[in-house]
């Protein structure tokens, strides 16, 4: 999963459907250093299995995990995401960001970029691009992301000035993304969002020749690419719900990279055609407690549910040796790359299983055994899983518990009318901790603009906040209130010792409530065929078959 | 001009069958939980993002409203608006009906000869070794589940054999050779419950016709086995036949949902599939009435095909 998919965008098929992205996370690549200038054709035409239909080639409404990805090879940005995530480097931006104040950023474009109709990219299309998106009438489901804008301005043929509503932590990140593609402004105005969605115009280094709708997607190599003409002939995804039989067709070399699912990766990596790479996807899966109403009402009760169930043992079960243990609701590669004191918070609020000491609990909560939990699961043989593990440890412990399986209509229901006791949950958050504390755990209440006044956030942590002011728990308020201000504060400074700072803090506010236990973070196997060379999936990178550090080709 | 009154008399009595599987569709879609405006924006929207697209799409209004906005635009032809992909409805069941309609059609093609012909050797072979087997079959093709012989298939003749592609679609318009070489496992999947159902149909239905009276007659005047199979007790077994092919249309566009979700065939039966999911009201509508109307006509034709079957049977 990129930076972009799980830093920002907000979208249910990052909630519901994060292994669906397991995929497309294999469609990134690391640094092998082959020299872009040095391109041909004749490279082969490289198929790749995606899950999902497009619903728009517009990147600016673009709502799709997978897309995300692929719109990068017909869209460029003005940064771009280094290979192995540790930062970006300039991509239409011909240079850093030069920072006139804490929210005005000039940045000069590079001269050398023309749309595939053959326009040349300037900074007018710039400016419009993210303006565009910025813009509450023109209803994109991205605008969230690039709010921190104020407002881009042309000043100069090729230079744009950035007038930010806030400094923001990740926005040279978001910079990088499709939520922040570049578009032309003439076409996209002539032919107004409807057909540009059919018939998209970008500067990337493949450009659309056809779309077979449900069935493939397929782009070609744009011959006047300002990095030179990209080795491969072309690009084709194929439209392939089941990860199985993308699987078989990876195998036979049909299409050259797909998904592994857990069951078909003894099986991947005994076949001779296929490299198998084992991708950390930066997702969280957990439960959500009920903090308003019901028997997690007491945090006691809540506390209890960490001691009933034996994690290690559930993710195992779970995902095998595909995941790891979440810490403090982040996934373990972005706690080591932050250097997190995870051993100290596993000691503190990670304890062994102890059903003895989640009666305990329990009683102190002011409950004996003769209450029922009501345990809601989306369908998915992981989350369905984790629900069973959790009824069955609740039997254990003489207290009954139901699972409901529901659709995803019903979830997002019970998540806003608190229609549960526990709840399954994914979450891809990304590499930074914002995608996590920011994200799943703010105060909905504080933001500009406001949610509807049914929703509670896609945690139903609003249910703490609430719950707290039902309550008239001053201490609990003061503390949620602080935990607020910090992960706000953690986005809008770019010092990143001030960063861990606050994040440490909130972090060690949040833990002891249990409004969410945590209980992994999945990884991904992607597939590649033995006939793909010069491409190494790594969990970051955009336009990965060519880009900055690499240039795949087919060999057949 | 009999048929032609009673033909034009059941095409118009399919207008209050498909008014009254409309407003089910139309209810049952909207009492789902949730709503599709959230399923799209997920589980944070803004609060005048959400407001725009409920009120653009008229989510806001009264059910009943939207109903009756929705039936005059379906009198002007006009199936509506998918709210994910943004594209007027009937555009998208257009670019997605060839394929259904292609493997529909070429199961029909593989079952209806093959039922036939077992069922009738069945019934010639009464209780011997061959009328066992081909019961047997029988008993096989209806018991197991299309979305798990699929992937059998697949596992066998793509992954270990490596015979036939696994999956994809080509239209048999553009290259016919290519275009067989990927419909072929769905083909089979899609007709072995058809083949088998409709071959128990046959075999029952001839050994009743065989066991009668005119039957002993044909045969005392020394008509040979053949004729006396085909002519006469073959056309008599027919009707029944013919009811229930017709109205196994239904169980094939049931069938396609799982045939083109596995095999990745661009097919009216995913896009319904991913409208249920989304929420995508006017889809889910739009392809259940095309199926209905499908499995509609295929009754009415059912029906008007009685009388070339059976001359006793008149329309009036």
């Amino acid at each position: 999963m990129s930076m972009e998919d799980t830093t920002s965008d907000i979208d249910r098929r990052r909630v519901i459907k994060s292994t669906a992205a397991i995929g497309a996370a294999g469609l990134f690549a690391g640094c092998v250093g082959t020299d872009p200038d040095e391109t041909g054709d004749g490279g082969g035409t490289f198929r790749i299995a995606t899950p999902d239909e497009v619903e728009t080639f517009d990147p600016r409404m673009n709502q799709m995990v997978w897309y995300s990805t692929a719109a990068h090879y017909l869209f460029d940005s003005l940064f771009m995401l280094e290979p192995d995530g540790s930062g970006v480097v300039p991509h239409l931006a011909d240079g850093e960001l030069e920072e006139v104040d804490e929210t005005t950023f000039v940045v000069d474009i590079r001269d050398d970029v023309y749309f595939h109709n053959g326009d040349q990219l300037t900074a007018e299309d710039v400016a419009y691009s993210l303006n565009w998106v910025r813009n509450p009438d023109n209803d994109s489901p991205n605008l969230s992301n690039v709010e921190f804008i104020d407002e881009a301005e042309a000043t100069g043929e090729f230079e744009v000035t950035l007038h930010l509503e806030y400094q923001f932590a990740l926005m040279e990140q978001e910079l990088a993304t499709m939520n922040a593609a570049i578009v032309p402004m003439d076409v996209a105005e002539e032919m107004g969002q409807e057909e540009f969605a059919q018939s998209p115009i970008g500067s990337g280094p493949f450009e659309l020749a056809n779309h077979d709708p449900s069935a493939t997607v397929e782009l070609e190599a744009y011959d006047d690419y300002f990095l030179g003409e990209p080795a491969l002939d072309g690009l084709e995804y194929r439209i392939i719900p089941e990860a199985e039989v993308g699987f078989v067709e990876l195998a036979d070399g049909t299409i050259h990279q797909s998904s592994v699912t857990d069951a078909l990766v003894d099986e991947a990596e005994s076949n001779d055609a296929v490299e198998t790479h084992q991708l950390d996807t930066f997702n969280f899966q957990g439960l959500i407690i009920n903090c308003l109403e019901g028997p997690f009402e007491d945090v006691r009760a809540r506390e209890a549910v960490q001691y009933l169930v034996d994690y290690d043992e559930l993710l195992t079960g779970a995902v095998g040796d595909l995941g790891g243990r979440s810490v403090a609701h982040m996934p373990q590669g972005v706690v080591d790359a932050w250097d997190f004191p995870a051993d100290e918070w596993r000691e503190r609020y990670y304890p062994e299983q102890d059903h003895d000491r989640a009666r305990e609990l329990f009683e102190a909560a002011g409950l004996d055994t003769d209450f029922e939990v009501d345990i809601v699961t989306l369908s998915g043989e992981a989350m369905r899983g984790r629900a069973t593990v959790l009824q069955h440890e609740f039997e254990e412990v003489g207290i009954d518990a139901n699972v409901r399986e529901v659709s995803d209509g019903e979830w997002l229901d019970s998540l806003d009318n608190g229609t549960f006791d526990i709840n399954t949950y994914g979450w891809g958050g990304g590499d930074d901790p914002d995608g996590y504390y920011y994200r799943m755990f703010r105060d909905l209440t504080n933001d500009d603009g406001g949610m509807n006044d049914d929703v509670v956030g896609h945690s139903s942590i609003g249910y703490l906040y609430e719950g707290a002011r039902a309550r008239g728990d001053d201490d609990l308020l003061e503390d949620l209130e602080r935990f607020d201000e910090l992960v706000r504060a953690a986005r809008e400074t770019t010092d990143r010792d001030e960063r861990y700072e606050y994040y440490v803090e909130a972090v060690e506010i949040l833990m002891p409530l249990y409004p969410v236990i945590g209980v992994y973070s999945a990884e991904g196997v992607t597939g590649v065929h033995t006939d793909v060379q010069g491409y190494q999936p790594t969990e970051f990178g955009e336009q990965e078959v060519f880009n900055h550090w690499q240039e795949a080709r087919i060999d057949d | 001009m009999g048929l032609l009154r009673y033909a034009f008399r059941r095409f118009v009595q399919i207008i209050p069958v498909l008014f009254g599987i409309v407003t089910l569709m139309f209810v049952m879609m909207h009492a789902l939980p949730g709503d599709p405006v959230r399923l799209y924006l997920g589980t944070e929207p803004g609060q005048e993002l959400a407001d725009d697209l409920i009120a653009s799409y008229g989510f806001d209004r009264p059910l009943h409203e939207q109903y009756f906005d929705y039936l005059v635009r379906l009198g002007q032809g006009d199936l509506g608006q998918s709210f994910v992909y943004n594209r007027p409805v009937s555009d998208l069941i257009w670019e997605r009906m060839e394929p259904t309609l292609v493997v529909m059609g070429l199961s029909y093609l593989v079952a209806l000869p093959m039922a036939i012909g077992l069922g009738i050797y069945g019934a010639a072979r009464h209780n011997e070794a061959g009328d066992h087997a081909s019961r047997f079959a029988g008993l096989a093709g209806i018991s197991t589940p299309n979305f798990w012989l699929a992937l059998m298939l697949i596992y066998v003749v793509t992954y270990h054999l490596e015979l036939l592609p696994a999956s994809g679609y080509t239209s048999p318009f553009i290259d016919p050779v290519e275009s067989l070489t990927l419909l072929i496992m769905p083909v089979i999947t899609l007709a072995t419950a058809q083949t088998a159902l409709l071959m128990r149909m046959t075999r029952s239905s001839m050994i009743e016709e065989l066991r009668a009276d005119y039957i002993e007659t044909a045969r005392a005047y020394g008509i040979p086995e053949r004729k006396v199979l085909i002519r006469h007790s073959f056309r008599n077994a027919l009707l029944p036949l013919v009811t229930i092919v017709g109205l196994q249309v239904s169980t094939l566009l049931g069938g396609s949902v799982i045939v083109e979700e596995i095999f990745a065939i661009p097919g009216l039966g995913r896009l319904f599939f991913d409208s249920l999911i989304d929420q995508d009201y006017s889809v889910a509508v739009g392809v259940t009435l095309f199926f209905s109307t499908l499995f509609l006509i295929g009754v009415v034709l059912t029906d008007i095909a009685y009388a070339y079957i059976d001359p006793r049977i008149k329309y009036d």
